[in-house]
């Protein structure tokens, strides 16, 4: 029998290499035997509680290997997991967990007390944490049951596990009406993805990968989930290590990594400000990337740093998750065009369509359509959101899968392969991060002095952008720079924060009375207050 | 790199421009007053690695220098203070 959900990956690692090294981090290391049994004990506290099949439960840890652990103790109680994120302010994920239905919370104490006062109603079933946690200490966990449950829950012998059309885990994503959504991935769906990148990329037993990425970031899946079919090993980057281009540097050279996985931006920063010289990662064999644009210029150079590596961008929204690739064999012109996105992922078709929804020419820009066996179920309790998100199979009618409406313009090239425009609505990329420009304007107008408000998003040479919000206060209303600034960092995660902020008495409109986004960046053509 | 058109900031100057950058691009809410002294600036959650570097970029554009590899270190970015020992390091 095959492997069809996610958490017997780990169970069958265990009992074919339990010895092998799973997880690292800077506190500790933690065999394939041992993760098994750190996630299996926190399964059994959630199953007591009676959480499991049909319930999410949410993880807000800081990344570690305990945090893995979490994630696979929730996919073991048969439940869906739900990364949150502990660096992002405490309303925000409030708001998710309120959305996210949590059946159960696993959190440090001090994680749940920066929620509890937010938080309504409380998970049914907590699992507290100590701070630092160890996997080996996890016998001293605490659950707590806030309240009892609805229904008396069946007995867990009685109960049935998750089927793989059940869901794994919701990632949620910046939401354009203000409030972020919620994508379910089924195992089903993360399973193909895994399969696809194990084979893709060949790994292997003594692979190192790399763990950039926040568990909430869809790039993560690759990280915890392939490392774990192959029974190589994940090394999680400390967050501190991070932060500086030359320690970051370091890190990777010293930590055997063989496998990199990340945004581009982590790479840059290691090009530009990292000087590095000669062959810095010997032990480098793959560079992955994916979230935005890589700029030529930069993605040339830590190419001729790293002539022992492959490198491969990667294209796909946390809604499908990676559905093309493409190997970069040389390194790029600094002034070429745009790093192609490559051709569909074997559990993949990707269409380019016109806007009457037919099959566009090779050469003519269209939107990318993505259908195959990775697709989202669908957006948390958002029904008519996922039924306007997905369209039937451009080519072959009813008769093929539906595709899912990325919302990105690109067009497929005479060599087969596909390259990215742009997009269709107010969504940006910003540190690898979607962001929905009408979020950010749906925050800044609860502010009851807020007449109208319209962000946009400025390129800044080189890379990345930034966001401006045009304000219009409303008649006889006075606002302050610094009162807005503190409502967005209340609410919003720091990239989705205005850099700045412009008052205005009106917005400027094109004839037919639609936002003229393009005016508002052109200097003169917008009055300021 | 072209001479900056205006002269050097002072070292209060430089505690002042580099405090309110703080105080507005901080992850999380902070007071201007509370980034005085030897408040840890990454243990504190104010600064992420791109603002570190979009702090890198603003200090460069303040004195008209560029900051080498080994000034980018958590050593000089952890404070206030460190930010301006190291800036009025490098005005010319």
């Amino acid at each position: 029998m095959t492997t069809e959900l996610l958490h017997d990956l780990l169970s069958d690692q265990a009992s074919r290499a339990p010895d092998r090294l799973a997880v690292e981090d800077r506190a500790e290391r933690a065999t394939y035997a041992e993760l098994d049994a750190a996630s299996g004990h926190l399964a059994a506290l959630l199953s007591v509680q009676g959480v499991g099949s049909g319930h999410r439960v949410g993880v807000l840890l800081e990344k570690s290997a305990a945090a893995v652990a979490a994630i696979f103790g929730v996919l073991k109680a048969g439940a869906a997991y739900v990364p949150l994120d502990s660096n992002a302010p405490g309303k925000r994920v409030a708001e998710m967990a309120e959305d996210g239905q949590l059946e159960g919370l696993i959190t440090t104490r001090s994680g749940f007390e920066k929620l509890q006062p937010m938080l309504r109603p409380l998970p049914r079933c907590l699992v507290l944490l100590s701070a630092d946690a160890r996997l080996c200490s996890f016998s001293n966990a605490i659950t707590v049951e806030t309240h009892p449950p609805t229904a008396s829950p069946a007995a867990p012998e009685l109960r049935a596990g998750p089927g793989c059309h059940d869901a794994a885990y919701i990632l949620y994503t910046s939401g354009s009406t203000g409030a972020p959504k919620g994508v379910v991935v089924t195992h089903f769906a993360a399973m193909s993805f895994v399969r696809w990148a194990t084979a893709a990329f060949a790994l292997r037993p003594a692979d190192r990968l790399s763990s950039h990425a926040p568990f909430h970031f869809d790039l993560s899946v690759f990280d915890l989930f392939a490392t774990v079919a192959t029974g190589a090993a994940v090394v999680l980057v400390p967050p501190d290590v991070a932060l500086f281009p030359r320690s970051l540097a370091d890190w990777i050279a010293g930590s055997g990594i063989s496998v990199w996985y990340s945004v581009p931006f982590a790479l840059v920063q290691l090009v530009e400000r990292a000087g590095l010289t000669g062959n810095p990662f010997p032990g480098l064999r793959l560079v992955l990337f994916a979230g935005e644009p890589f700029p030529p210029r930069q993605l040339g150079e830590l190419m001729r740093l790293a002539p022992g590596a492959r490198f491969f961008n990667l294209y796909g929204p946390t809604e499908t998750n990676v559905c093309s690739s493409y190997q970069v064999a040389v390194p790029p012109a600094s002034d070429g065009p745009a790093i192609p996105i490559g051709r569909p992922c074997s559990h993949c078709t990707i269409r380019v369509i016109d806007e009457a929804g037919r099959i566009a020419a090779p050469g003519q820009i269209g939107e990318l359509v993505v259908g195959g066996a990775s697709l989202m179920q669908g957006y948390w309790r958002r029904a008519e959101l996922t039924a306007r998100s997905f369209v039937a199979d451009p080519l072959n009618g009813a008769g093929g899968s539906p595709h899912y409406r990325t919302g990105d313009f690109g067009w497929l090239g005479e060599d087969g392969e596909l390259r990215l425009l742009g997009r269709r609505d107010a969504q940006v990329k910003l540190r690898g991060h979607r962001v929905e420009l009408g979020e950010i304007e749906a925050v800044l107008l609860r502010h009851p002095a807020i007449l109208e408000v319209a962000v946009v998003a400025q390129p800044v040479e080189g890379f990345d952008a930034r966001l401006i919000a045009f304000v219009v206060p409303k008649e006889n209303c006075t606002l302050d720079h610094e009162t807005l600034m503190l409502a967005c960092r209340e609410s919003l995660p720091v990239y989705m924060r205005p850099r700045e902020l412009r008052f205005l008495r009106g917005l400027p409109r094109t004839t037919t009375g639609k936002l003229d986004r393009a005016a508002l960046v052109q200097p003169r053509a917008t009055r300021i207050i | 790199m072209a001479e900056p058109h205006e002269p050097s900031p002072s070292t209060e100057e430089l505690r002042t421009r580099v405090r309110r950058f703080l105080v507005d691009n901080s992850l999380v809410p902070i007071e201007a007053q509370a980034l005085s002294g030897d408040f840890n600036l990454i243990e504190g959650g104010v600064l992420d690695s791109v603002l570190i570097l979009e702090l890198v970029g603003f200090i460069e554009e303040l004195l008209g220098v560029l900051l080498s590899p080994d000034d980018i270190v958590a050593e000089n970015f952890s404070t206030l203070e460190g930010i301006v020992e190291l800036s009025a390091r490098l005005r010319r």
